[in-house]
């Protein structure tokens, strides 16, 4: 007789149900999932039951019970003892709380010995009182629950099995179970093996795993064996197609090839080939690994070639990497990729990237597309009917399911979609999670909510007009985005808005021309992301002139015609609205033709910005006035005998009055001076060449930095000089939490003095041969009204010039604030990172004593307020679009937005990788540039890179998830664009959390 | 009204030659704020136990101020206080230079920190993973390394990840590093703390 005991007495690690009802999926407990694997052994399985035998008992199992009264004083061999073994040959002794492969429970019924063990070497996590060996080669030295951590060998995994003599053995011993009662089954072991019995151990290495506390940890354990999962999901999942899955080892195929070949024929007539690898820890690094694949091999031909090829693609000859065979997916209109979770946060979101590619099944994973869409879609108050696209749906539903019947909600799953729009599984796996980061999901959720009502109660304000849809953009005009980040600090954020979109730029727009705003704050915030209120600046640009009726035509036009062509939203002043008077203009006088505005309307818009262009002239030079005095103003303020409370609000005046608004002003004619010059390029009046020579003529600020810079290196002048005049600088203006050049003057200024590229002081030649005809041009075309040549080249010029240097001295306003905002926190014992999360006015009124214990309580829960809503609001993603309430929840993310991979800022030279070269040693510690997030590329993570940019690939491709399995910061699919400006830099600098790359340098 | 015990520092007047028990008034001030009725264990006692005995106590506070082995009879009184404290089930709660003194009697020992001594920095929970703000005095902190495995931390400084205070798995002990009693007003995030530990409630 064979008999089965599974030791169930003992408490639960986890939750209230003893250990073998844990449910293994939404279907399966742990006992059904036993008692399937050992019919074929036996039927005879007995159950010693102990903590909490009543919920046994009631559940009516079919199979024997027996209880071990006494289990909360004895061990588990006490529980053993108390089952009647006499009339067995073979026993099998398993513990209730652990879970294994089938094939080692295969491997142990084959066992002829006396004593089987089942053991584990890898991985040993040692805890005091759990049951180890100590092993020399394969015999054992010691066993039991008392072993030392030097001691410990390889971990008991509480699987034995007993046969013949021994067991008589063992009903010796139950005469004297209560002197044994503080024993375990290895202590039984111990004992019989000082008994001289014959024993074998079985090794399952990774392949088990203890159901603890860690819930996370077993649950990804259980769908890591992918054969058992995919077999699982085949059989249970009703909304999508499971792919079956036949695996084996090289080992297996070295030694046993014309079985394999036999099996694959059954299994399939058409198949895949892919490489994958054995250990799951590993899994992305070989599996993905270089990806090589064979689909559409039909198995009536000899393909052993084939699977050979696919073997000498393994980067290492480790015998136990798997080959994979799928059967290949016929007429698959698209494939992609899901994760259910949000990679590197968790936040609880969909996050779906699809790629139209006709019978290809992994161009996302291998991240070589070039046209896939990305979309977010938050599991909050998830609503399958707000999802129109048919596919979209499809594959949430078909997730939605996996995740329920895998009780798992960090999965990575692969699917494609045939055209009778059917969703077939590739794979299903665990996320590589990154146990650090806890999950919130009760606040993201609440922070949705109130993010939600909020909006409801503001809808007024967001909409602006009434008859007007919702618009916010974290682009459009004054570009938050680009200029505090995508999730500032308050401290920057309150500033900007104090300095610029609280009114400044309403009273420049109307000073220049425009129409004057009512209700002139541009930036609304959500979810810590600050968004410009895109309807208030569309009005904002139409000239004064505009009647009441005409603004509410125009602005209904321009607010549809962005919601529909989204993509826009980062150059609306160039391609949705005229702002200026260009020889373009008849273009978009047939745009609004075609829309049915009227004569009269159009030539109002036009006399209109006409005007604006006119008044350039005058504000030009006003601005100019301006940043002088504010310059000459700043040493008068800063030397002055004021505190700094008051320090700070006059900078801020004064800043205002002649510091931003003159920029802005700036910033607008030298907009205008640079769509004239660009149409006058478009219709070849001047040549590409000689605008070019224009542009490296001018002398900006930045370029006599780099000059300054260039001089310093050849010691023509002191360095001293150079940071006397560049000191207030800082990447990242208004980050209070990033230092300025002087307190950095060893790091990035050593960057920037040590090689700039030698500046020519050109002449533009061909610019002074061509200007003539295009002065001549914008004369006769009304562009400019009674100028002469002279005055139109200088217009043109000292916009640009003075933009930058109205800039560099407001930034010395700011880096002043920021300064002796610093200096009252030093007083106040706050230091940076607690003042970044300060509004302005909280710095204003901080206490200027010098103040040894205490600022006052309600500064103090302030900050750690505005902290805590900081550390949540980071992990939302939003779109950069918003036009409706539901665009927060779910959207696609419009490309050109690379996707940002772990949250740390770094710093690094670039390195432009080409092409693989394992020896390439000079990555070490730099950011590496590369094409396509192609897994070919692997290798580089070899080299202790510090971060990584890649030209294509999406938010789920192979290095997306490197990166962040890695913890390596890492920008994503930047886009043609972006990638060759990069291309060009040697310094750059990654922010993940506001969505920047910078080039230093 | 609970009785609570409290140690005190000790300082040597140099012109009378004489040893003098010295406690920082706000801890006092800050325990009857909290509603408690704070007792003060002299250095000097011949027979601490006895004088325990008399007193009916609900806790123990082993207050700050000066670092560990200066004044071996502080030590020793404080180290009998922990064990006392774990035979009668009385829990004990160390602040700054207490939760040193709990983590030498536990055999630990510790390292020397930057930044620390008379700042204001953030700290984070491991449970809400909330962070609060926490003055600090202290020069050393505990070396993890050689960390009891019973001792658990529960608030780490939010940057160095050094630890700013624990409990222990088995005995009723808290301990802290910053100075709760050194803020102007109570605090309801220490206030909250401080109660729920001597209401035995587990944290």
């Amino acid at each position: 007789m064979k008999c089965a005991i599974i030791l169930a007495a003992g408490r639960p690690h986890y939750g209230k149900e003893p250990s073998i009802f844990f449910k293994q999926n939404k279907y399966f407990s742990n006992l059904d999932i036993l008692k399937d694997m050992l019919k074929n052994y036996t039927k005879k399985i007995t159950l010693v039951t102990g903590y909490n035998d009543l919920a046994i008992k009631k559940k009516k199992l079919n199979i024997k019970l027996i209880k071990n009264s006494k289990w909360d004083n004895t061990k588990s061999l006490y529980s053993l003892l108390s089952v009647d073994l006499s009339k067995n040959k073979e026993i099998l002794i398993i513990y209730s709380d652990i879970i294994f492969n089938k094939e080692i429970l295969e491997k142990l019924i084959l066992s002829k010995q006396e004593i089987t063990i089942v053991i584990s070497k890898e991985k040993i996590n040692f805890k005091k009182n759990k049951e180890y060996l100590n092993l020399k080669k394969n015999t054992i030295i010691d066993i039991g629950s008392n072993l030392s951590k030097q001691n410990t060998k390889a971990e008991f995994v509480g699987l034995v099995k007993l046969r013949g003599k021994s067991l008589n053995f063992l009903t010796k011993l139950k005469k004297e179970k209560n002197r044994l009662k503080n024993l375990k089954i290895s202590d039984l072991m111990k004992i019989l093996i000082k008994k001289k019995y014959s024993y074998k151990l079985l090794d399952v290495q990774n392949n088990w795993i203890e159901i603890k506390n860690n819930l996370e940890n077993v649950r990804k354990h259980i769908i890591s064996t992918k054969a058992n999962t995919l077999a699982f999901a085949k059989k249970y999942l009703k909304k999508s197609i499971v792919l079956p899955q036949y695996t084996f080892s090289i080992n297996e195929w070295k030694k046993n090839k014309k079985n394999i070949l036999q099996d694959i024929k059954k299994f399939s007539p058409e198949i895949i080939i892919r490489s994958s690898s054995k250990e799951e820890d590993n899994f992305y690094t070989s599996a993905a690994g270089k990806f090589i694949s064979i689909n559409n091999v039909k198995t009536k031909t000899n393909f052993t070639s084939k699977i050979n090829k696919v073997i000498k693609s393994f980067d290492k000859k480790d015998l136990n990497n798997q080959i994979l065979i799928q059967p290949s997916a016929k007429r698959i209109i698209c494939n992609g990729v899901v994760f259910t979770s949000n990679l590197g946060n968790q936040f609880p979101a969909y996050k779906i990237n699809i790629d139209y590619k006709k019978g290809n099944t992994e161009s996302v994973t291998s991240g070589k597309s070039k046209n896939d869409k990305t979309f977010f879609i938050s599991k909050f108050n998830l609503n399958l009917n707000k999802i129109k696209n048919l596919h979209l749906r499809k594959i949430i539903e078909a997730c939605t399911e996996i995740e329920e019947v895998f009780l798992y909600k960090h999965l990575d799953i692969e699917f494609g979609i045939n055209k009778n729009n059917e969703v077939l599984i590739f794979q299903i796996r665990p996320i590589v999670k990154n146990s650090q980061l806890e999950n919130n999901e009760k606040n993201y959720l609440l922070n949705y909510k109130k993010c939600l009502n909020r909006w409801d109660k503001d809808i007024n304000l967001i909409k602006y007009k009434k008859y007007l849809n919702p618009l916010l953009g974290v682009m459009p005009d004054w570009n938050p985005a680009e200029i505090i980040g995508f999730k500032p600090k308050i401290l920057a954020s309150s500033i900007y808005e104090e300095l610029i979109t609280k009114n400044i730029w309403a009273k420049q727009r109307s000073e220049f021309g425009y129409k004057k705003i009512k209700d002139p704050n541009l930036l609304y915030n959500i979810l810590g992301t600050f968004y410009v209120n895109v309807n208030k600046s569309l009005n904002s640009f139409l000239p004064n002139n505009t009647s009441n009726n005409t603004e509410k035509k125009f602005l209904k036009f321009y607010n549809k015609e962005l919601s529909k062509n989204k993509f826009l939203h980062d150059k609306i002043e160039f391609e949705l609205i005229p702002t200026c008077y260009t020889s373009n203009f008849a273009a978009w006088k047939k745009r609004l033709i075609k829309q049915k505005f009227s004569f009269n309307e159009i030539l109002n818009l036009e006399k209109g910005l006409k005007k604006i262009n006119y008044n350039t002239f005058n504000i030009l030079e006003n601005s100019i006035i301006k940043i002088d005095t504010l310059n000459k103003n700043f040493h008068k303020i800063v030397l002055s005998k004021t505190n700094e409370n008051k320090k700070i609000q006059i900078l801020i005046n004064e800043c205002k009055k002649n510091g931003t608004l003159p920029f802005a002003h700036l910033a607008r004619t030298a907009f205008i001076s640079m769509i004239l010059l660009k149409d006058a390029i478009k219709t070849n009046l001047i040549s590409k060449k000689a605008f070019d020579q224009l542009m490296l003529s001018i002398n900006t600020i930045n370029k006599e930095m780099l000059k300054d810079a260039n001089n310093v290196r050849l010691n023509k002048i002191g360095k001293k000089y150079f940071f006397k005049k560049y000191y207030h600088l800082r990447p990242g203006t208004y980050d209070i939490t990033s230092n300025n050049y002087s307190d950095n003057k060893n790091e990035i200024l050593k960057d920037i003095i040590k090689g700039p590229k030698k500046i020519k002081n050109s002449q533009p030649i061909l610019w002074n041969k061509e200007k003539k005809k295009f002065f001549d041009f914008l004369i006769t075309k009304k562009i400019f009204l009674n100028k002469n040549h002279n005055e139109i080249e200088n217009l043109l010029i000292k916009s640009i010039e003075f933009r930058e240097l109205s800039k560099f001295y407001f930034t010395k306003y700011v880096n002043k604030i920021l300064e002796l905002s610093l200096k009252l926190g030093k007083k106040n014992l706050l230091p940076r990172d607690q003042l970044a999360h300060l509004h302005i006015k909280d710095i204003i009124n901080l206490s200027i004593k010098k103040n040894k214990d205490l600022n006052s309580q309600k500064l103090q829960r302030k900050i750690e307020k505005n902290i805590n809503l900081y550390e949540i609001n980071k992990n939302f993603e939003l779109p950069a679009l918003i036009c409706s309430k539901d665009d927060i929840l779910n959207f696609e993310i419009i490309r050109g937005q690379p996707n940002y991979i772990c949250r740390n800022k770094i710093l690094g030279k670039l390195k432009f990788v080409k092409k693989f070269d394992k020896f390439q040693n000079n990555l070490k510690g730099s950011i590496v540039l590369i094409e396509s997030a192609d897994p070919g590329f692997d290798w580089i993570f070899n080299k202790n890179i510090s971060g990584l940019i890649t030209k294509f690939g999406g938010a789920n491709s192979h290095m997306a998830i490197r990166a962040s399995e890695l913890n390596i910061t890492a920008a994503i699919g930047v886009g043609e664009l972006r990638f060759n400006q990069i291309k060009n830099s040697s310094i750059v600098k990654i922010d993940p959390l506001n969505k920047m790359i910078g080039t230093i340098k | 009204m609970k009785n609570i015990l409290v140690s005190q520092s000790i300082v040597y007047d140099s012109k009378t030659k004489v040893f003098k028990d010295q406690l920082d008034n706000q801890v006092i001030n800050y325990l009857i704020k909290l509603n408690y009725v704070p007792i003060t264990i002299s250095n000097g006692l011949k027979d601490p136990k006895a004088f325990i005995r008399k007193t009916n106590i609900s806790g123990i506070v082993l207050t700050g101020g000066a670092n560990i082995g200066v004044y071996p009879k502080r030590d020793r009184l404080e180290k009998f206080l922990i064990d006392y404290s774990i035979k009668k089930k009385i829990p004990l709660l160390g602040i700054c230079r207490g939760m040193q003194i709990i983590n030498h009697f536990f055999n630990g020992n510790l390292k020397r920190i930057s930044n620390h001594v008379r700042t204001r920095h953030l700290i984070k929970s491991k449970y809400s993973k909330k962070m609060y703000i926490v003055n600090s005095y202290h020069e050393y902190c505990i070396n993890e390394k050689k960390m009891n495995h019973n001792i658990i931390p529960i608030y780490r400084h939010a940057k160095d990840n050094s630890i700013e205070s624990f409990i222990h798995n088995k005995h009723k002990i808290l301990g802290i590093m910053w100075h709760p009693e050194r803020e102007k007003k109570v605090r309801n995030f220490d206030k909250k703390i401080i109660q729920k530990f001597f209401k035995k409630i587990e944290l």
